[in-house]
């Protein structure tokens, strides 16, 4: 072989190589938070694995806590151009300001449809208009339930699962105490940097913070004998001290190490909380639904506690979007919304409920669908959201701490909301 | 002699870099400073509004108290705590070496881990000083109910977070302080305190006045040590100015609020600073005039 033609060939393989590493250098940048990278599984079981593959196509992920989340959202979709292509959305944070900022996704739908749309469930497809043009396609929903210790519960004689919000408080009570091991149980735990646990137990009364149609709902009985309830539990030491700064990550990290014996958290996390790699009490770790109070008993089976949910959206000013809606489509395909159900996700589609391997494999299949049958969002769509919330915790940190009554709380946080309401 | 003409265009690159880095923002945040603006929405001009709405909310005065209250008490403590380990590492320590790493350890810690370790050591139920108070029969520190409980330790990770930025300027003028003029006050007949109160003491004061005045502006734009050990709570009533602007801008999105909140405090670091830079002028370049 000459050396022209040794040199022509190198070239040549080189040239191939070059193009090959091109062709697979393309990437997709997906904003969200660690649940939405975890319900689409990890390593081979990677449901996103055979799209990237047939698209040549690396999916980067970039995770962050849910006002970090927003924010980051916001700021890259204001930019003339951004690197961001798919953006993870909560329902109570899409208002008229973020639609202005996002690609509806209409006409993409209409030339590449998303398999049987009509399987998602239709309220939260409708909450994500505006105008009449699609701008989020729904990928999760986290209705709340109550996950507890059965360990713990055996340790303090108590046969099973409350069956009333008065039952609850009563053991979180018994349930507050130091184990042989030195190990001290707070009674009931859930997160206090958003109103939405607070919400779930004032459902126990079916009350509210805000309702759909923007009523001022936290001056009520329901919100107020919720709060009184948790000040009870406060004052008698069943309730933690830091209620006000614990986040989702860290009720995760109580229930896995034993800390908390009761917390009211979303019902798919109980495959978190029950993983042998994370948890120390496998198998231990039980979800039921949150129980309605003695007095609303006739009126609902389980309290109708709150659900949330999460939408892929693609902001207007994304390079990539051809790219990001292949992204979506093939994530919300059938049997990938199975894989992420059974990856722990909460199912946007009604039919996965309806599959034996769900049902089967999911242990609270049934518990989640109970609840989805009554539960609502706790928070409708507000602009001005995280200035109503902060003012709404911070009325609820002054009665818990006793330095107001529940009431007179309650009445200031309803004064200072009002006129952050759409007029 | 006249410098070249051209002489003047060797430092341009820096000042280009420093107006495009530094004075055009802060001309854009001033321009921000008299408008509503928010994402997704159109920038309205609202002229003093913004400075109205900050001055009228009981929010801005709690962190404006809480910052007065905990930068003094930062920057002070910290002098203070700074010179004594200064005056004991220029008297001779054993293990010099291994003593000044340790010393010197906070300042290559990131502020975010550093923060977020001492919060699980002051963690209300299990955190190990929590644990220690106990044992010894000491009431716990209940910094996430109690405002003030919540200060002292801000303030306390604060300075063990900025101790080796004083202690190193304190340090090295200590260890400049001639040992003749020393020798020369012993002679004299003076006695330990009264050399250093009369001769230590002026000697490194400007060394003083330099780590003070970029304490005092450092300190006034404290943020994580709040934000990842309180969050401003309970009821907002730990908040410092940081937190507040910062607040308003990443979580209300009120950029016009933001950015006039952020002018204030400039303005108010300007007058700091001045304060120190005139004390300094007084005391050397005059003096030396």
């Amino acid at each position: 072989m000459t050396r022209l033609k040794t040199v022509g060939l190198a070239a040549l393989a080189f040239a191939a190589l070059a193009s090959q590493a091109w062709a697979q250098s393309k990437e997709l940048n997906v904003i969200g938070h660690a649940v939405h990278q975890r319900a689409m599984g990890s390593g081979e079981a990677n449901l996103t694995n055979p799209w990237q593959s047939a698209t040549g196509t690396k999916v980067n992920w970039i995770t962050f806590d849910i006002p970090a989340l927003y924010e980051r959202l916001m700021r890259e979709a204001s930019l003339g151009e951004t690197t961001i292509d798919v953006a993870f959305l909560l329902n109570s944070q899409a208002n008229e300001n973020v639609f202005n900022l996002l690609e509806p996704l209409d006409e993409l739908q209409k030339a590449n449809p998303i398999e049987d749309m009509d399987d998602v469930f239709p309220g939260m497809v409708e909450a994500m208009k505006h105008d009449g043009k699609l701008y989020a396609i729904p990928f999760r929903h986290t209705p709340s339930g109550l996950h507890y210790n059965e360990e713990y519960f055996k340790e303090r004689g108590i046969a099973g699962p409350p069956k009333t919000v008065e039952e609850m408080f009563e053991y979180a009570k018994k349930l507050t105490y130091t184990r042989a091991d030195g190990t001290k149980v707070a009674g009931l735990i859930f997160t206090g940097n958003h109103p939405a646990n607070i919400v779930d137990i004032a459902r126990a009364w079916d009350g509210d913070f805000l309702t759909l149609k923007y009523e001022l709902a936290m001056t009520r009985p329901p919100m107020i004998k919720a709060i009184t309830a948790l000040k009870g539990l406060f004052d008698a030491g069943a309730y933690p001290k830091n209620f006000m700064t614990l986040k989702s990550d860290d009720i995760d990290t109580w229930m896995q190490t034993g800390r908390a014996a009761m917390a009211v958290s979303t019902i798919s996390k109980s495959k978190n909380y029950n993983d042998p790699k994370n948890s120390q009490f496998p198998g231990k770790l039980k979800v039921v639904n949150l129980p309605i109070s003695a007095e609303l008993a006739g009126k609902y089976q389980v309290a109708p506690a709150k659900v949330e949910f999460w939408s892929m959206v693609i902001p207007k000013n994304s390079k990539n979007k051809a790219l990001a809606w292949d992204f979506i489509r093939h994530v919300m395909a059938k049997d990938s919304i199975l894989k992420s159900a059974l990856n722990g996700n909460g199912s946007v589609r009604s039919s996965v409920y309806e599959r034996q391997e769900y049902s089967s494999q999911v242990p609270w299949a049934e518990v989640e669908q109970k609840v989805l049958k009554v539960a609502r969002v706790p928070v409708p769509p507000l602009a001005k959201a995280p200035e109503a919330i902060d003012i709404f915790l911070e009325g609820y940190q002054a009665a818990i701490l006793g330095m107001k009554s529940p009431q007179a709380a309650m009445d200031e946080v309803a004064s200072r909301v009002k006129p952050l309401l759409p007029k | 002699m006249k410098p070249a003409r051209a002489s003047y265009l060797l430092p341009a690159p820096a000042l280009l870099m420093l107006t495009g880095v530094i004075a055009l923002p802060a001309l854009y945040v001033f321009y921000l400073s008299f408008t509503e603006s928010s994402f997704g929405t159109e920038t309205r001009f609202v002229g003093f509004a913004n400075f109205a709405h900050i001055v009228s909310d009981g929010y801005f005065w709690t962190a404006f108290v809480n910052t007065f209250i905990v930068v003094n008490v930062i920057v002070y403590g910290e002098l203070l705590l700074a010179l004594a380990i200064a005056l004991l590492f220029a008297g001779g320590v054993p293990f010099r070496k291994l003593m000044f790493s340790i010393m010197l350890m906070p300042y290559a810690t990131s502020q975010v881990v550093a923060v977020i370790v001492w919060r699980y050591m002051l963690e209300p139920d299990v955190g190990i000083i929590t644990q220690v108070l106990a044992n010894l029969g000491l009431p716990a520190l209940e910094w996430t109910l109690n405002r003030w409980h919540g200060l002292t330790i801000v303030s306390l990770v604060s300075i063990w977070l900025h101790l080796p930025f004083t202690f190193i300027i304190l340090y090295s003028a200590l260890i400049s302080v001639p040992r003749e003029l020393q020798e020369a006050a012993h002679v004299d007949g003076a006695t330990s305190w009264q050399t250093f109160r009369y001769v230590i003491i002026p000697y490194i004061l400007p060394a003083i006045l330099v780590a003070m005045m970029f304490r005092f502006v450092f300190a006034f734009r404290m943020f994580a040590e709040v934000w990842l050990l309180t969050g401003g709570g309970p009821i907002r009533m730990t908040e410092v100015l940081a937190t507040y602007l910062y607040r308003e801008a990443f979580r209300y999105h009120n950029f016009g609020l933001a950015s006039a909140t952020g002018w204030l405090l400039l303005v108010a670091t300007l007058i700091i600073a001045s304060f120190y830079l005139f004390q300094m002028y007084r005391r050397t370049l005059k003096h030396d005039a």
